[in-house]
């Protein structure tokens, strides 16, 4: 799955160990209970009973093994393999018995649970015997069937009669039409072509909340705008100048424009407000003139210029970020690329979102920190783009992934925050929310989550 | 006759082999890696590797080249990168939505600006002349999207008689359709009448002026035979080369006018896939969109060909 | 001014043909109206442009204001606000020096590209000629709009990518009237007559025909100009050209497409001052063309 409409499409016909709420908070889903032991090294995981795939097959041990392996399986071209990244890899997952899914994992990692469930957009349980075309065989265990499928046009989804869980879903089918782009979506939405939308965007939504019977709910997310700086190379060597920048931005302006308001502040580090364990206490960066100045004088950069690489989605926040640089003296020259240039190339060696000296990545929400520290500021991490290397923030961020109590992993994650806050690899002006927008006047149970998904198990006609 | 036409013919592929090969060249030059397009940013640069030399996008060059061509030739047009669908059933699709509207546009077209250029030609120099001549002139100037923004703004947005989106419901009757592509249409109509109308209005009045029309007249046929026997016929003539030209606007405007009003056709989609390196998908649009358009230009040249025997074939020289 | 016509038939002093069309075009502008108006409205623009925003206007184009998103047009903005609080009015203004750097260029460029081509084919004749038409069609293979979309979207967007690939659609239309104009002249005595006097071919292409087909040269500038403003708002609707953040009007209409509903203004203004220049534009080039045929 590559995009958030194919994984919306997935979740009404499959589903997951856990499911993630819209608090972000672990439900059991296709597994009961879950145990760690060996200090979080190996989780077992105790399947529910009774649930059958829709062509019958029971939902069991060796279904959920064969989904696992087949994501960690190096040959396949899964994303998720990136998920699992240093924590789980193939041979790792057992069966021990019909109801008992073991993980062996290659280190401690206390909240594997998340790894599992719905935070993992990829980790749905489809059978054993799964042979790759989704749209052809969409069999899985989840509310709806997937009753026809048009790449260019839309699907239809019909009520899955044998699900699980008594009584639901409410609905009797969903149809579900495809849009190139957000605009033709918006306006399919306001015409009553459509009544809900998988992927509603905020500044597209909110100005419509409340005329034709469009609610726009919102939720917690953790989804962010990156503004990296290279630490290896000038101007942003030096820790003045990212300061600098960062005591430049006026991040309330920026929730307001970019993200409609709708999320909280950044601070500048990864622990968004949403994690469990967020920092608490640590000052919220605000923009100060006087400051930027100081910094750039005490760093020998009287006037700084550079260059903002960055693709389509993120062209309003580097517009906004000009002109408010502007303001403080710096100057900042915009590079648009595609979104396929800005991407491609060489991921070791020349990758613009991984090379450039300044740019703005957009990262989808996720359901733990670790899975945005690990690949963007340890050394060495995957998608490093900062090139940060700090060993007192490896050495916080793999205790944070092995803390097995609350205060640990929050004495961890200060200890992180407080380095990145202070050191400014990446800046971060707000974590975004998110919404979904709908038409209540003819359905109810409709809510915005975290990930974008979408739960149609509670959704009624009103 | 025959002859032109079969080098006509037979030019068409050549010049579409040809722009194959320029866009092939274009596409290939340029920064934009297909495997990492197909699977997403985050995935690992194995996998990457594994399908770029699955999709043969490691060979050299030229056999890749040939490879297309050999696919494409029997009907394998490949795999959207972007839209994971298979390119062959996407680009005909979207050319049956395009050449609707442009079918729509062209049969408003012909009678609204033969009209318009008659009325004005028979009315030359007076009041009615200046206004045609003169909107007619403003509007062929205007950029579609201008006169499709006004549209929808006025239309759509504010007085809510026409849909924003011209998007046709799957269960959409004939009469809904057309509702949904009316503003669309109206944009395009209205870049082209100006063109028509005029050429129209200057071989009407040069027709009055000849000598068999006004001797016609003073032998005493009245005006509404005058039109149709001679002016009409005479005059349309070289409306339909005007018509011939407009041609090329109407399939460019196509472009502005499907991503204006969300309409999901060919123009659409030939820029998305040009933004998006989407290569299979672009070489396609290329080639369907380059064929329908000289075959479009053949058929309008043969049709005045036919209407005017006195043209002689194989141009001037 | 004076003109003067020399004693023998057929040639005139290039001066003397040039200075006479001029004044008799500024007389027949005068006379006509609708194309004063229309001049005074592409002044407006051109005056907007070579001043800047800075002169006309407080408020700055590009600055953000989300305080006030979306503000009706009102007194604090006449024309409104977009979704960055950024003043329309002051993007408009603004906006009118991209188009008419890059259309003016463009033509420039494909009417001098053009003459050369059309002139020399016309004038040589021969292999070159024939070489010449072919290129030609075979250029004008896709629609213009097409294949400048095609060429833009994969080179990547500039200012010098539009007017080049503005300026390469216009060359063979260009190229195309000049050539049928100086065969026209080809045809002439004065031309066999200077061919017989063993005049250099370079010298009658320049000397001679130039002179006698600058009314079309002129008519195809001025037509062109019209185009190259069309194509240049077109290609930036599009998205091409254009770096992010331009008030430039093509692209303000593309971006703010989204929010027809919420706020139309922001749609509107741009359109109809791209609509004003063109349709202005295109009234002066008729002007222009009917003295000329006169």
């Amino acid at each position: 799955m590559y995009d958030g409409s194919s994984i919306a499409l997935v979740q009404l016909v499959a589903e997951y160990l856990v499911w993630l709420d819209e608090d972000l908070r672990l439900q059991p889903q296709l597994a009961e209970s879950w145990t760690a032991e060996d200090g979080g090294k190996r989780w077992t995981f105790t399947l529910r009973r009774g649930v059958r795939f829709t062509d019958g097959t029971p939902m069991d041990s060796s279904a959920v093994k064969a989904s696992f392996d087949r994501l960690l399986d190096p040959a396949s071209k899964s994303a998720a393999a990136s998920a699992f990244a240093t924590i789980l890899g193939p041979g790792g997952v057992s069966a021990p018995d019909a109801s008992t899914v073991t993980f062996t994992l290659q280190r401690p990692f206390t909240e594997f649970p998340y790894l599992v469930s719905a935070g993992n957009f990829n980790a749905v349980i489809l059978k054993a015997d799964y042979a790759g075309d989704f749209t052809r065989s969409a069999i899985g265990t989840g509310p709806f069937t997937l009753t026809s499928y048009d790449p260019s046009a839309g699907a239809s989804f019909a009520r899955n009669t044998g699900y699980w869980q008594p009584g639901k879903p409410y609905l009797d089918a969903v149809d579900v039409h495809f849009y190139p782009d957000d605009q033709a979506d918006l306006i399919a939405l306001q015409g009553d072509q459509i009544d809900t939308q998988f992927l509603s965007v905020a500044s597209l939504v909110t100005p419509l909340a409340g005329s034709a019977g469009i609610v726009v709910d919102k939720a917690i997310g953790t989804g962010l705008t990156a503004f990296t700086l290279r630490t290896d190379r000038p101007p942003f060597d030096r820790k003045e100048v990212r300061q600098a920048l960062a005591y430049g931005l006026n991040r309330p302006d920026v929730l307001t424009s970019i993200g409609s308001g709708v999320g909280v502040l950044g601070n500048d580090h990864l622990l968004a407000p949403a994690f469990r364990g967020a920092p608490t206490g640590l000052q919220q960066r605000a923009q100060d003139r006087a400051k930027v100045a100081e910094l750039l004088a005490a760093a020998g950069v009287p006037t700084l210029s550079f260059t903002l690489t960055f693709d389509p989605p993120s062209r309003d926040y580097a517009v906004t970020i000009q002109n408010q640089l502007q303001q403080v003296g710096i100057t900042v020259e915009l590079d648009q690329r595609t979104s396929s240039d800005f991407y491609g190339g060489n991921q070791t060696t020349d990758t613009p979102w991984l090379f450039t000296t300044a740019n703005l990545v957009a990262w989808a929400g996720r359901a733990v920190p670790s899975q945005l520290i690990t690949p963007m500021v340890t050394s060495g991490g995957v998608w490093n783009g900062s090139k940060y290397a700090n060993p007192a923030l490896d050495r916080a961020a793999a205790a944070y992934d092995a803390a097995s109590t609350d205060q640990e992993r929050a004495a961890q994650a200060q200890i992180i925050a407080e380095a990145l806050r202070e050191d400014v690899p990446v800046i971060v002006s707000y974590w975004s929310g998110t919404v979904r927008a709908f038409n209540s006047a003819t359905f109810a149970g409709i809510r915005a989550h975290p990930s974008s998904y979408v739960d149609f198990r509670s959704v009624s006609r009103v | 006759m025959d002859i032109y036409l079969l080098r006509r013919l037979a030019a068409i592929p050549v010049t579409l082999l040809g722009a194959s090969l320029l866009v092939f060249a274009a596409t290939v030059v340029l920064p934009g890696d297909v495997a990492r397009t197909i699977l997403g940013r985050e995935a690992s640069d194995a996998s990457v590797a594994a399908l770029n030399s699955e999709l043969g996008l490691d060979r050299p060059l030229p056999a890749q080249y040939l490879s297309w061509l050999g696919r494409f030739l029997i009907g394998d047009w490949g795999t959207s990168a972007t839209l994971h669908a298979p390119v062959r059933d996407l680009v005909l699709d979207r050319l049956g939505a395009s050449m609707l509207i442009a079918g729509i546009a062209f049969a408003v077209l012909v009678p609204v600006a033969l009209g318009l250029g008659l009325l004005a030609g028979l009315h030359h120099d007076r009041w009615a002349d200046r206004l045609i001549s003169g909107v007619a002139l403003g509007l062929g100037a205007t950029p579609e999207f201008v006169t499709g923004v006004v549209l929808l703004v006025v239309f759509a947005a504010t007085l809510h008689w026409f849909p924003v989106s011209a998007r046709i419901p799957r269960d959409a009757g004939p009469l809904e359709a057309l509702w949904h592509l009316t503003l669309p249409v109206v944009s395009l109509v209205l870049l082209c009448t100006g063109y028509v109308a005029r050429h129209v209005r200057a071989s009407t009045v040069t027709v009055l002026a000849s000598p068999y029309v006004r001797a016609a007249r003073l032998r005493g046929m009245s005006p509404a035979r005058l039109v149709r026997t001679h002016v009409l016929r005479n005059a349309t003539v070289p409306a339909a080369s005007a018509l011939g030209v407009q041609l090329q606007f109407l399939l460019g405007g196509l472009v502005v006018v499907e991503l204006l009003f969300d309409y999901p056709g060919l123009g659409a989609l030939l820029l998305r896939s040009a933004m998006d390196k989407d290569l299979p998908t672009l070489q396609a649009c290329a080639m369907v969109l380059g064929a329908a358009y000289m075959l479009i230009v053949l058929a309008a040249d043969l049709v005045y060909r036919l209407l005017d025997p006195r043209v002689r074939l194989g141009g001037a020289r | 001014m004076s003109a003067g016509v020399d004693g023998q038939t057929g040639t005139r002093p290039a001066a003397a043909v040039g200075t006479e069309r001029l004044a008799g075009l500024a007389r027949g502008a005068r006379r006509d109206v609708v194309a004063a108006v229309a001049g005074a409205v592409v002044a407006v623009w051109v005056v907007a442009a070579v001043v800047g925003w800075r002169v006309l206007t407080p408020r700055d184009p590009a600055l953000q204001a989300p305080s006030d998103r979306f503000a009706r047009p009102g007194p604090e903005h006449w024309l409104g606000a977009d979704q960055f609080g950024r003043d329309v009015l002051a993007r408009v203004l603004a906006g009118a020096r991209p188009v008419l750097v890059v259309a003016p260029l463009a033509t420039v460029l494909a009417v001098i590209v053009g003459t050369v081509i059309g002139l020399s084919a016309a004038g040589l004749g021969g292999w070159y000629d024939g070489l010449v038409m072919r290129v030609l069609d075979a250029v004008t293979v896709f629609p213009s709009i097409i294949a400048a979309t095609l060429f833009a979207a994969l080179v990547g967007r500039s200012r010098l990518v539009l007017i080049l690939v503005i300026a390469a659609t216009f060359v063979p239309i260009v190229a195309r009237s000049v050539r049928a104009a100086t065969l026209v002249e080809c045809a002439k005595p004065y031309v066999e007559a200077a061919r017989l006097r063993g005049e250099p071919t370079w010298s009658l292409l320049v000397r001679e025909l130039l002179p006698n087909v600058r009314g079309t040269v002129l008519v195809e500038a001025t037509s062109r100009l019209g185009d190259a403003v069309f194509a240049a708002a077109t290609l930036s609707f599009l998205g091409l050209g254009e770096p992010p953040g331009s008030p430039e009007w093509g692209a303000t209409v593309s971006e703010n497409r989204v929010w027809l509903t919420v706020a139309p203004w922001t749609l509107l203004a741009p359109a109809l001052a791209i609509a004003s220049l063109v349709i202005a534009v295109a009234l002066l080039a008729d002007a222009v063309r009917r003295r000329i045929d006169a």
